[in-house]
């Protein structure tokens, strides 16, 4: 079980999207971590056979996947970013038509649909049109649409987006169940998703694997620690633009400071634990001094 | 439920269609009774009578001239016209309130406009002509009708601009002296309304029939749905095979429907009398080239129709697969029906054959009866219809094959 994307490229008209990547996926989740427009949607549609790439190949067990064809998409889960309905189904309706779309024998398509239904907490949904769904609801549908095949590659592009705190830990709970014995593929710019769901963490940033490994790897890798330093209110804005800052507690006359630096920022600096935050931002981060428009959390 | 099952639930739970068959089914109706309030039946003083009640009245006035238009009809018919001319006041015979007279020609109108049209050289008036034709004139009537026809074909200025070769003049001769002779005439009523309202029903319903067919394919674009749909299993092959019967199906249900309620109304209520009467034996069909009954006109305006909806429907799939957008499909119908118009403008003879070819025939029968241009085809003469049926069977097959590849092949971007 791998699948290997080898010198992958795409260029859009002006700009290149995803730069030469080379990786091999095997059992087990990846979270692919990256701020807006780092290039993820776009590697996940050439991995899942919706967008050709410019160059490079993607093989399953060794076989190129466009060879593959209809045999690939068997065996593939997709939960697309902008997951889309269809606004008169019902949600059993949906998952019903689904399961024999995805190649399931019509024997099998109810009780699959069942299951899907239980796992996803949408039991008591089923029979709710699917535009009255609330987004967290039409999320688990497309999550369920995506596994009801059982599939060996499953590709979810920010499924977390847009979630309820109480609906994101159900759907970390759920990663974990569907973690066995397949890729899982995930994307997000949450690094608490990534943290507790992935094994394996890819940095992302223009088009480009910058680091990757398992959290721990990262964070040992990483070459910024995190300082708290305490200084005078009047010299924030000062720290800001010369240090990446990746917290502000601002007390009555001084502010509390949390600074990534490879050395001691100043003195009376305190040496924290490093976290994976940490290395987000130290990986993508800019000084609030540069423009940065990138909502990183 | 299969793969196709859930295609047509698409299509019928989506709002839009639901509100697209309530306004065919207002069509289907105005149609029928526009096409049968066509018909109208005069009593002495000139109070009309429409619909069901003047074609009772009509198919009464009409029933002793229905047969074979013979010797014998056509003696009996000018009698009668003389007779009706000799009897009616001359100050009732002119202006616009001839009641009286138009009244009494109403049973023997038909076979008056044919003898009108047949010697309409040779006298200056009807009232002449009624006057002085003589039974050893009407002995040549089948005759006239070729000669006024074949003259009226290549005099210049009348149709002077196609500019017929001489193949072509032989061919056009040929097709008027095959027609079966005597002419079946009768009561028609039902059949020249229906054949003659089909082609307006036709149109509106396509254009509204293409709402409906552009979002089969890019409903899937705009409900998102796309990404999911082309990354199944089936969502590149069979399931676009589903969807492309969806669209037979819909064309053809609808299509069926709206030409089969229509015609069952309209010819319900004027009647099926003269399904076997020559074509030409009503005037306004009098110069087609085309030989057939009046059930074998119906029949081709129906089939051809169909044809038209399966090319168009088609293509508006193809064109909303091609452009994941409804809009510019839906406009495909108005366009093509917009063509004829700038036809006028066109003096080139080739333009003008090659623009005569476009679709708007099919679902326009019997204006493409009095299409006057002439094709040849690997040495042979031929007309429009027997051009157009074949060449957009062929289109409509390769239609579907091309919206099969592009979706097979898509690239969602
Ligand atoms: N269809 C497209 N046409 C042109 N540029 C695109 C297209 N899709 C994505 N891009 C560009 O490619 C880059 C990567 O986009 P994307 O893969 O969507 O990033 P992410 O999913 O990480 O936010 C962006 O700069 C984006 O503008
Ligand atoms: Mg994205």
């Amino acid at each position: 079980m791998e699948l290997t994307i080898t010198e992958l490229t795409k260029d859009f008209r002006k700009t290149r999207a995803v730069s030469q990547v080379n990786y091999t996926f095997q059992s087990g989740v990846y979270g692919l971590l990256g701020v807006n427009g780092a290039g993820k949607t776009t590697l996940m549609r050439m991995i899942t056979t919706l967008l050709k790439p410019t160059a490079g190949t993607i093989t399953w067990d060794g076989q190129d996947v466009v060879q593959m064809d209809k045999d690939y998409r068997r065996i593939l889960g997709y939960l697309p970013q902008d997951f889309g309905i269809y606004p008169d189904f019902t949600v059993q309706d949906y998952l019903l038509y689904m399961a024999p779309l995805k190649g399931i024998r019509p024997v099998l398509a109810k009780a699959r649909a069942e299951e899907m239904l239980r796992m996803t907490g949408m039991t008591q949904h089923r029979k709710l049109k699917m535009k009255a769904l609330s987004g967290g609801m039409k999320r688990r549908a497309g999550i369920a649409q995506a596994v009801i095949n059982d599939p060996k590659i499953l590709i979810l592009d920010e499924p977390t987006a847009g979630l309820d705190p109480s609906e994101r830990i159900r759907f970390r709970n759920l990663i974990s169940e569907l973690a066995t014995d397949r890729v899982v593929l995930l994307s997000t710019h949450i690094v608490s998703d990534v943290e507790s769901m992935a094994g394996q963490i890819i940095l992302m940033k223009n088009g480009k694997f910058v680091m990757t490994g398992s959290s721990e790897e990262l964070i040992r890798n990483c070459p910024d620690r995190g300082w708290l330093c305490d200084v005078p209110k009047k010299q924030v804005n000062d720290c800001c633009l010369k240090y990446r800052v990746s917290s502000i507690k601002t007390m009555a006359d001084h502010a509390k400071l949390r600074i990534l630096s490879r050395e001691m920022p100043m003195p009376g600096a305190v040496l924290e634990e490093t976290t994976l935050e940490d290395v987000f931002l130290s990986c993508f981060g800019e000084r609030s001094g540069d423009e940065s428009d990138h909502g990183v959390v | 439920m299969s793969l196709m099952g859930f295609e047509w639930k698409k299509v019928v739970t989506k709002r839009a269609n639901q509100i697209l068959l309530i306004l065919l089914a207002v069509l289907v109706a105005y149609s029928c009774s526009r096409a049968v309030r066509q018909v109208e039946w005069m009593d002495g003083s000139g109070n009309a009578v429409n619909g069901h009640a003047a074609a009772v009245k009509l198919r009464r006035e009409k029933e002793q001239w229905t047969g074979v238009l013979d010797q014998t009809t056509l003696e009996k018919a000018l009698a009668h016209l003389r007779e009706i001319y000799s009897t009616t006041p001359q100050d009732l015979q002119q202006g616009e309130n001839n009641w009286p007279l138009r009244s009494r020609l109403q049973g023997i109108q038909d076979i008056a406009d044919l003898l009108g049209l047949a010697f309409a050289d040779t006298y200056d008036t009807f009232e002449e002509m009624v006057e002085k034709l003589q039974p050893e004139d009407l002995s040549r009537f089948y005759e006239k009708r070729v000669e006024a026809l074949s003259v009226q074909f290549f005099e210049e200025g009348n149709w002077g601009y196609a500019n017929y070769t001489e193949n072509e003049k032989q061919y056009i001769v040929e097709q008027y002296q095959s027609a079966r002779t005597p002419f079946a005439v009768g009561y028609q009523e039902g059949w020249v309304q229906v054949t003659e309202q089909l082609p307006s029903l036709m149109k509106y319903a396509l254009i509204l029939l293409s709402f409906l067919l552009a979002g089969i394919f890019s409903d899937e674009f705009s409900w998102k749905t796309d990404a999911v749909y082309y990354n199944t299993y089936y969502g590149r092959t069979k399931s676009t095979i589903a969807k492309l019967w969806i669209g037979f199906l819909a064309i053809t249900v609808i299509y069926w429907l709206c030409v089969g309620v229509f015609s069952l109304v309209v010819l319900g209520s004027l009647g099926t009398e003269g399904a076997a009467q020559t074509l030409q034996s009503d005037a306004s069909y009098w110069s087609t080239r085309y030989n057939m009954t009046f059930l074998q006109y119906y029949l081709l305006t129906v089939g051809s129709g169909y044809c038209g909806f399966l090319f168009v429907g088609y293509l508006v799939m193809w064109i909303s697969a091609k452009t994941r957008s409804p809009i510019l499909a839906v406009l495909i119908p108005s366009l093509l029906l917009l063509i004829p118009m700038f036809l006028h403008e066109i003096y080139s003879l080739f333009l003008r054959k090659v623009i005569g070819l476009l679709p708007h025939w099919l679902l326009d029968i019997p204006q493409a009866m009095h299409y006057v241009y002439l094709y040849q085809v690997g040495g042979q003469v031929t007309s429009l219809i027997s051009i157009i049926l074949p060449l957009y069977s062929c289109l409509t097959l390769l239609l579907v094959f091309l919206c099969y590849r592009e979706y097979r092949y898509k690239q969602i971007a």
